[in-house]
């Protein structure tokens, strides 16, 4: 019984290694993805203003034109 | 779907920790336990206390792959023949560790729980503390060596023993649960037929495979940390860069910055919307 105990428990853990392990792996995914905006968003703080309204501008523009072309076609 | 998937990886991103920290519920609650100063004792090292470290601090310079760590317990003061011990040893090491792994009377301990921790000198650092029990025989040795293996670092860091706790149990009723525990129980010893295999490579593979597992979820780990140390210095190089190009756009007119700003926009919104 006690090696039978044992084997359950190993495979318990096994699986929770496991498991803990995916989720490491994703939340790690999320701060790269984090860390690589930080450097995205510092680098756009180096251009001037007019530039960075323009582009956010733009991109909102764009952005609610695809929007409503959509909503057009359905 | 994508919503309902999201909400299943949430709901298991609550309920995960729970049960990691669930399974490595600490099993001494139930014993006398005496804590034992490793700067107070005889030990073999020097008794420095630096910050959180006591006993010796070791400083680790990136030479150096495997590093061994060795205790000399003295064992007439603490144990007979025939105790029941139990070992509770917490450590702090440099992020960078892979393996660690203590043996003490031949009894070896290869998995730790461990804690990211600062300590007093502001270093990020992981808090291990891990579990050795057994029976004292007549070969019991009488050095607890604790292996640390650690990647190459860029400057030394300190190491060292914060803390080891150590449990002699001799109390008749605990001693009887704990050799129910170790087998004697005739429920729990039955193995119905069950015999176990002269060599013990499926034993070997199985703590193969759960060094292998905690090896790379340390490696996860120790990659999480780098990347926010690295991602902090990308940006602190990158400060001297912005006086630089402050001055480029500041040779031109705020005129100009702003009739380029219009005449993109222009460009690219005639382009969208004109498709």
């Amino acid at each position: 019984m006690k090696g039978i105990f044992n084997a359950v428990v190993t495979f318990f853990a096994t699986i929770i290694g496991i498991v803990e392990f995916v989720f490491k792996a994703l939340i790690l995914l999320f701060n790269l993805l984090y860390q690589g905006l930080r450097i995205l968003l510092s680098v756009i703080g180096f251009l001037p203003t007019p530039f960075i309204i323009g582009a956010t501008g733009l991109i909102v523009v764009c952005i609610l034109y695809k929007i409503l072309g959509r909503e057009n076609q359905s | 779907m994508l919503k309902k998937i999201t909400i299943v990886l949430l709901s298991l991103l609550l309920v995960v920790p729970f049960l990691t920290f669930s399974t490595s519920a600490a099993v001494y609650d139930d014993y006398v336990v005496s804590t034992c100063n490793v700067a107070s004792t005889n030990y073999s090292f020097r008794s420095a206390v630096v910050d959180d470290y006591v006993g010796k601090v070791y400083y680790y310079y990136p030479d150096i792959e495997v590093l061994d760590l060795q205790y000399n317990f003295s064992l007439s003061d603490y144990f007979v023949t025939g105790d029941v011990f139990s070992l509770h040893i917490e450590l702090i090491v440099p992020l960078t560790y892979r393996v660690c792994q203590a043996m003490f009377g031949g009894v070896t301990l290869s998995s730790w729980s461990q804690t990211q921790t600062v300590d007093s000198g502001g270093n990020s650092v992981y808090l291990l503390s891990g579990n050795i029990s057994g029976k004292v025989t007549s070969a019991f040795s009488s050095s607890l060596v604790i292996m640390l293996r650690l990647n190459s670092m860029p400057q030394s860091q300190k190491l060292g023993v914060k803390n080891i706790t150590y449990v002699k149990n001799n109390d008749p009723s605990i001693s009887a649960n704990a050799a129910a525990n170790a087998g004697a129980d005739k429920i729990t010893g039955e193995d119905y037929g069950y015999s176990e295999p002269e060599t013990n490579e499926t034993d070997s593979g199985i703590a193969a495979g759960t060094n292998l597992l905690e090896s790379i979820t340390d490696s996860l780990d120790n990659f999480n940390a780098s990347l926010n140390e690295d991602t902090t210095k990308i940006l602190d190089d990158l400060k001297p860069f912005k006086d630089f190009v402050d001055q480029v756009f500041g040779f031109l007119p705020d005129i100009v910055l702003y009739l380029v700003t219009f005449a993109v926009m222009f460009v690219v919104i005639r382009k969208v919307v004109g498709r």
